[in-house]
């Protein structure tokens, strides 16, 4: 592509901004075969060296290694390197260490920049080593162009509050605020059932050591109540949390429970009421009062009011509590309230819910009384549970003499319930099996129907196979369906023996479907509050499955237990102990530095218009339209987004690192390219890269036909990109960020649809294909999504005839004037007179006072 | 074109008719007709060389699928003949081969087919101047007529192969250590089979072989393994395993399989193997419903399914945007003349619906089978004709939306046509019993009790599997029999769940199919119903053919349930407000 065609000049904005000549290194990683497998990575080093300003490029086994990192430093003293290239893995995972090489070497760390031929190239072309090796090119070349103009940086440090928040309290939610309140950091722990204790509190015994659940899990409980560092805002909600890394404001709402913190839970009220209500701790096994404790180890240890059940607030239509308690405790007027809370870091242990069983049909759960849950089976055993530990069939009331489990429900499963195993619900059943035998010797016959035991952890296969010394039959098979004999309520099962291959019918007096676990119901609402993204099977997404596990994609945000995915207490307690500590470093630090990328401000160029002031998505910027005063960026609250700088129709204000002419130069770079195919593509860092990522990790193939660009938000892909790819001869482009709800940035994707839309709109009139330009939301967990894009946008590219691109440039030629001219406009009048000058010393008057 | 052309339904052509040797296949009884013929031999008596002779003990065995097969494949004309009435060597089965020459005959006209190709004679022993005599007319005959249209076209060799194929009550114990390698093709169809109906999935619940009506009564037929056979690779076991002929393509597994394993599908695909394979198996009743579809698949012929709307008063209107589809099983009633139940009555009744509602449908008179049975039977190349021949007349009629009121014909038409032939059908598709429960919604129309509905008792309604499983429609057809006040009672099966009749695409009606269609009687009894409805006119009679064959003696019970066709109770019981 030659520059001319561009429709804008490099002129003076073209050439590398700093003093100094640029002197560029390229450090080409083989990364042992992942990368030199599929990309001639000795071409693309040697390619290297001829691209200007380069002064040194090699390639090495492992750049990553410290003899590879040491190369680095070497280099740049040896060739005086100002500015390097690491054509390797994702910036996503190795930018922070490169960028401590150079810096080490004394240069700039702002002045470094990765080309991804790792993820975004050789694993997703293993078979096609010509294209990989051209994309890898490609991809080096456009790293340079970008080095060359990159500045360097100063970085600022913003404050950490040292409050934690955590949400949910179950045994993780409570491990990870018992390690930072020990810690000696301030927590707050929300939790929106009237007491903390999670799933653990109803468990009767734990597996693989058959510990008494709350017997364990009581202590832990109240000494979160009595820490002196933490709060429990229990029967509560986050409504909503603001802010950034270090500062969050958190909204709570605390429900009403009508009864005042003076409550000693005498009980006394719940003996005048005479309202009942099924108990939902056990899972309506047993009924409550309007006015109760949720289950006697609660904490806090104080009633509540369902007033769903009361007969109502008006002390005439009832008041006998509030009678009945002498502590005056009750208190039917209390209204719902909201506190605001500061905190630096958050924490989400929103747990798991149980699968429902009534969405399998052929197991008539709910509505044959004696086929019942594991849940509610461990509070059929459970001493303090409704039938004080006997287990009897719902049915009669009197033990059952034969029990059948049937394992998998609702997992493993792609209709009626999850694809994924729920983990524990094998040991659980074989917990549960023992508890029976403890309870009521080898008498009762139990048969346990299943696909595989999965027995994988410490102590594990030891229980299970205590479980069949004691009698326990495993058969392997699914029953097809349960039906109820008639008058006696057995329970009839079909059954295909797959070991034996025969199918079995088998009456049983009880059936317990060992249910999986499913994503919490309200997961969603967390994942708003916190820009995070969830897998395809609803649990929240860590930043990185193995190097960053219990780190959430957005910055001061920590997962653990089962919010994470389905496991075991034990595993839970480890994750929630693994995030208080990644929490603690960053409040024990008391302060994070903060990426030299936000907005700044061209005062010479500003019309003070005011349009980067309303789209920002943090209200960042302060513009003052009538008094035609330039617009300021408050750094502390901009984030980052580089929305601002796509808006503006002057190139007034600028996102450092990811400037105008950088992604330009990438842009120009990237359209230069040979493949026919060609699909340019932005992606934003958190949602979008990150799938290109993951396709990469999950070796998905797809054409070498897409040249990513990665800008922080998909907001900074301004109508100028588009366009000037196009103008370049890109046969296609494709924008990509997270989804609607999902940006990293509040909404500001919702300018990138804005812009597409009207790009669309403008293709329409002009007589471009509207399909050369997509638009797609891609979110970290979607490399598939990412992999059918480019594959479908590389067929559309092949469609795209010389002729048509040649049209296509002159229509954007005849059309569109870019950014870049109107800039070279105005600094030429500038240089006459100055009109801006009489604002701008306005301005200076006012920050001056 | 050159040569012979001619319309059997039309003008016969006979452009240079000296060319054309007639090729007739003539069935005779071994003691009258055969050594008839050996008298004409013996006598030296002259007639011409186009007969091909297949002997028969007694013309009793014959049966309208030999004679309609015989045409299928290609022969110009079919001549049966047996000792004449009264001197049968097995007292009356000649009446029974003349029985099977009138359905023939009556089958291949509404196949499109010139009845004057079959041609029945009674000749005996010493009358070998009458068999001479006979060979030399018909002959002349079917030169008059010129050649089967049919026999312009290859005939399908799967078709071939399946004609001497086993035959479902001699089906074998299958030793599977025998079974040959699968050709090449045989391959390509299992890999298909596999990618297409993700038999990948399975992860061995074995839920589908607990659910299956078929194993639970037939075990050699188990359909987690012929998953995991083909994971394992034993192509050649699964090409040669006849139990796959048994499955009822009911979708009771598809529905159980919590990985979607569509193993209905897997199944089917099998066949399409075994027949490849030369492996197929003839359907039930010689095979003769699936002939016959075969016969009305071929461009050539112009089969007419009308006869249903001649009767009952029925309107009609060649301009509306609503055409009818009967799916008209006109075959049934020729086929299994012994069981009393008039299949015209469905569609006529449907029609009569419609009329109540206002709506005057065309009548889609260039209609042929749906070729329901021939795709679960695997063939898919006779299926592939029928629906693009159907698809194609169904837009050319100019309406928007097709009523059905068969299931099977409304699942191959919406879901099976626009997969086959690659593009959408074009038409709205809706079922009459949506039409019905619209209408009551708008309060147009009610259900009323009939006088001596009164005291009947409960009903049942059985969830036929197309109507259910494929088509999803299980509250409407029980909304409207509650409207008329009727108590509803329900099976231990039903909706989702709900076993099947027992017979699926005609393929077998064995002991295991009888089995099940009892048990499913036994099922509307204990739940107390004495009478039965149903969606399907499939089931309709199968429930009633069970009735008047086996259910009588074993449960004497059964036979109390009184089986009626949902379109014929709602027009019965539709008053308009
Ligand atoms: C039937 C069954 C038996 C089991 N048996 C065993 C066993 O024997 N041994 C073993 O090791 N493991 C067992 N487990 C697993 C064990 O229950 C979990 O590992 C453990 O409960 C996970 O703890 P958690 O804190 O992550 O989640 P949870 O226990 O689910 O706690 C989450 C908490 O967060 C709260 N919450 C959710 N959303 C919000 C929100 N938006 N705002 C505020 N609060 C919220 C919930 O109310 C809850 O209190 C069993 C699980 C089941 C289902
Ligand atoms: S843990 Fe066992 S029962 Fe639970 S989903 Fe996994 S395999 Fe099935
Ligand atoms: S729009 Fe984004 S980059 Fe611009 S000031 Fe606001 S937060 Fe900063
Ligand atoms: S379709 Fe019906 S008969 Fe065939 S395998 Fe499935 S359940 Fe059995
Ligand atoms: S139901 Fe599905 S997963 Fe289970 S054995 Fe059958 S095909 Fe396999």
């Amino acid at each position: 592509m030659t520059e001319e065609e561009n429709g804008t000049s490099e002129g003076e904005e073209g050439k590398a901004p700093t003093e100094e000549a640029p002197r560029i290194g390229v450090f080409v990683c083989d990364c042992g075969l992942n990368i030199a497998g599929s990309v001639d990575t000795q071409s693309v080093a040697d390619y290297a060296g001829t691209l200007p300003d380069v002064v040194w490029a090699g390639r090495q086994k492992y750049t990553c290694s410290d003899p590879g990192q040491m190369l680095i430093e070497d280099m740049i003293e040896e060739h005086d390197l100002n500015r390097v290239v690491v054509a390797s893995c994702s910036p996503r995972l190795h930018e922070p260490t490169f960028r401590g090489t150079v810096e080490r070497a004394g240069m700039n760390k702002y002045q470094f920049e990765m080309a991804n031929i790792r993820e975004h190239c050789s694993w997703i072309h293993l078979y096609d080593k010509e294209g990989g090796t051209d994309k890898a090119k490609d991809l080096v070349r456009m790293a340079v162009a970008k080095v060359r103009l990159l500045e360097p940086q100063e970085e600022t440090k913003v404050r950490v509050e040292t409050t934690a928040l955590v949400i949910g309290g179950g045994v993780a939610g409570i491990q990870a605020a018992l390690d930072l309140a020990d810690s000696g950091f301030k927590v707050h722990v929300v939790e929106k059932e009237p007491s903390i204790g999670g799933k653990m509190a109803q468990i009767d015994k734990t597996f693989p050591t058959m510990d008494c659940s709350i017997c364990i899990l009581a202590p832990k409980m109240s000494e979160a109540g009595n820490h002196p560092n933490i709060t429990l805002h229990t029967y509560s909600e986050v409504q909503s949390i603001d802010g950034y890394i270090g500062n969050f404001t958190a909204k709570i709402l605390h429900k009403a429970r009508y009864v005042t913190t003076d409550c000693t839970s005498c009980g006394d009220c719940a003996d005048a009421c005479e309202q009942l209500a099924p108990n939902e701790f056990d899972i309506g096994l047993a009924t409550r009062k309007a006015i109760y404790i949720p289950f006697a180890q609660a904490v806090p240890s104080q009633y509540i009011i369902d007033m769903n059940t009361c007969l109502g607030t008006e002390p005439i239509a009832c008041g006998k509590c509030k009678d009945a308690c002498e502590r005056e405790a009750v208190d039917l007027e209390m209204n719902d309230e909201v506190v605001e809370i500061d905190v630096g870091t958050v924490i989400v242990a929103t747990g798991v819910d149980v699968y429902d069983a009534t969405a399998i049909p052929e197991y008539h759960y709910g509505e044959y009384p004696d086929v019942i849950t594991t849940m509610e089976f461990e509070r059929l055993v459970n001493a303090g549970g409704p039938t004080s530990g006997h287990l009897v069939r719902p049915s009669n009331m009197k033990t059952p003499k034969t029990v059948a489990f049937i394992q998998c429900v609702g997992s493993r499963s792609l209709k009626n319930g999850h694809p994924y195993c729920s983990n524990v619900c094998c040991m659980n059943t074989i917990k549960d099996s023992l508890l029976i035998r403890e309870h009521y010797g080898r008498d009762l016959k139990i048969d346990v129907y299943y696909m595989d035991i999965r027995a994988f952890g410490k102590g594990f296969e030891d229980l299970y196979n205590r479980s069949k010394a004691e009698g326990v039959r495993f058969i392997r098979g699914i029953p097809a369906s349960i039906t109820e004999v008639p008058d006696n309520h057995d329970l009839r099962i079909v059954v295909e023996d797959t070991s034996l291959g025969r199918v079995l019918t088998r009456d049983y007096e009880m059936v317990v479907l060992s249910v999986g676990m499913e994503a919490a119901h309200d997961a969603e609402k967390v994942q708003h509050l916190l820009t995070l993204s969830r897998t395809s099977d609803g649990f929240f997404l860590e930043a990185h499955p193995k190097l960053k596990p219990v780190d959430a994609p957005t910055q001061g945000v920590f997962l653990c237990g089962c919010a994470e995915g389905p496991k075991d207490i034990k595993d839970s307690v480890t994750q929630a102990s693994a995030a208080a500590a990644r929490a603690g470093i960053l409040m024990g630090a008391g302060e994070v530095t903060v990426e030299a990328i936000t907005a700044v401000v061209d005062e010479d160029l500003c019309t003070s218009c005011g349009l980067c002031a309303k789209v920002c998505p943090y209200h960042a910027i302060e513009v003052d339209t009538k008094a035609k005063t330039p617009a300021h960026v408050i750094e502390a609250a901009c984030a980052g987004c580089g929305t601002c700088a796509a808006e503006c129709a002057f190139g007034a204000i600028h996102q450092r690192h990811f400037t105008d002419q950088q992604i330009e130069g990438q842009i120009d770079q990237a359209t230069a390219s040979k493949a026919e195919d060609l699909v340019l593509t932005f992606a934003c860092n958190w949602c979008s890269y990150a799938g290109a990522d993951f396709a990469g990790v999950s070796r998905m193939q797809m054409p070498p036909a897409a040249r990513v660009i990665r800008t922080m938000c998909s907001g900074r892909i301004s109508v100028d990109f588009v366009l000037r790819a196009f103008a370049n001869g890109a046969p296609t482009v494709l924008v990509s960020g997270c989804h609607l709800t999902d940006c990293h940035y509040i909404n500001a994707n919702q300018q990138t649809l804005k812009r597409v839309e009207k790009l669309w709109k403008r293709f329409d009139k002009w007589g471009i294909r509207k399909e050369r330009l997509a638009l797609a939301w891609v979110s970290a967990a979607e490399g598939a999504k990412f992999q059918e894009t480019i594959t479908k946008m590389s067929e559309i590219a092949k469609t795209v005839t010389a002729k048509e691109i040649k049209e296509t440039k002159d229509i954007i030629a005849r059309n569109y004037k870019f950014k870049a001219e109107k800039m070279a406009r105005a600094r030429a009048k500038k240089a006459g007179a100055d009109p801006g000058a009489a604002n701008k010393a306005k301005a200076k008057a006012k920050n001056g006072t | 074109m050159t040569g012979n052309t001619r319309n059997d339904a039309g003008e016969a052509i006979a452009e240079d008719g000296g060319d054309f040797k007639p090729l007739i296949v003539a069935f005779t009884c071994n003691w009258c007709s055969y050594a008839g013929a050996d008298f004409a031999g013996i006598s030296r008596m002259q007639y011409p060389a186009s007969i091909r002779v297949v002997r028969l003990m007694c013309s009793g065995r014959m049966h309208p699928g030999f004679i309609l097969g015989a045409l299928e494949m290609g022969a110009d004309g079919v001549m049966v003949s047996g000792c004449h009435p009264g001197d049968c060597h097995y007292t009356f089965g000649n009446k029974s081969g003349q029985e099977a020459v009138e359905t023939a005959i009556e089958m291949a006209e509404m196949a499109g087919l010139n009845g004057d190709r079959i041609h029945l004679q009674w000749v005996s022993a010493s009358e070998g101047a009458l068999f001479a005599r006979t060979v030399d007319e018909f002959t002349r005959t079917i030169n008059g007529l010129g050649p089967n249209p049919l026999g312009r076209e290859p005939v399908d060799p799967s078709v071939v192969e399946m004609a001497c194929s086993i035959h479902e009550d001699m089906t074998v114990a299958f030793e599977p250590s025998q079974a040959p390698e699968a050709t090449r093709e045989g391959l390509e169809v299992l890999r298909e089979a596999f990618d297409s109906t993700h038999a990948y999935r399975c992860i061995e619940c074995g839920k589908c072989t607990g659910i299956c009506p078929v194993n639970a009564r037939y075990p050699a037929f188990h359909p987690r393994k012929l998953v995991i056979k083909g994971m394992y690779g034993l192509d050649g076991e699964l090409a040669y395993d006849h139990t796959i002929w048994a499955c009822l393509e009911c979708g009771l597994c598809r529905e159980a399989c919590r990985v979607d394993v569509d193993l209905p599908e897997f199944v089917r695909r099998l066949r399409s193997l075994a027949r490849s394979e030369g492996q197929g198996e003839v359907g039930t009743h010689g095979g003769l419903i699936h002939t016959f579809d075969r016969l009305c698949s071929h461009s050539h012929n112009e089969p007419d399914l009308t006869s249903w709307s001649k009767e009952g008063r029925l309107r009609f209107d060649p301009r509306s945007d609503t055409v009818f589809v009967s799916g008209y099983a006109g075959a049934l009633e020729q086929i299994i003349p012994d069981v009393e139940y008039d299949t015209k009555a469905s569609p006529r009744d449907a029609v009569r619906i419609l009329n109540m509602l206002g709506v005057r449908p065309v009548l889609f008179e260039t209609e042929r089978p749906s070729g329901h049975d021939l795709y679960y039977t695997g063939d898919n190349n006779a299926f592939g004709r029928l629906a693009s021949m159907n698809a194609e007349a169904l837009r050319a009629t100019g309406a928007k939306r097709a009523v059905f009121v068969c299931p099977e014909t409304m699942h191959t038409y919406r879901d099976l046509y626009p997969v086959v032939t690659g593009e959408p059908l074009g038409l709205e598709c809706v079922h009459v019993i949506e039409l019905v429960t619209e209408a009551l919604a708008e309060e147009k129309v009610a259900l009323r009790m009939l006088p001596n509905d009164q005291g009947l008792g409960a009903i049942t309604y059985h969830d036929s599997c197309r109507m259910g499983r494929m088509l999803g429609l299980y509250d409407e057809p029980r909304q409207v029999i509650e409207e008329t006040g009727d108590e509803l009672v329900e099976m231990v099966h039903n909706r989702g769940y709900a076993d099947c009749c027992g017979v699926g695409a005609w393929q077998r009606c064995d002991p295991a199919s009888r089995q099940l269609r009892l048990a499913r009687l036994v099922e509307a009894h204990e739940a107390g119903a004495n009478r039965l409805v149903t969606p399907c006119s499939r089931c309709t009679f199968h429930f009633k053919c069970q009735q008047c064959h086996d259910g009588a003696e074993e449960t004497p019970s059964t036979e109390d349930v009184e089986i009626i066709d949902l379109a014929t109770y709602v027009a019965e019981r539709l008053v308009k407000l």
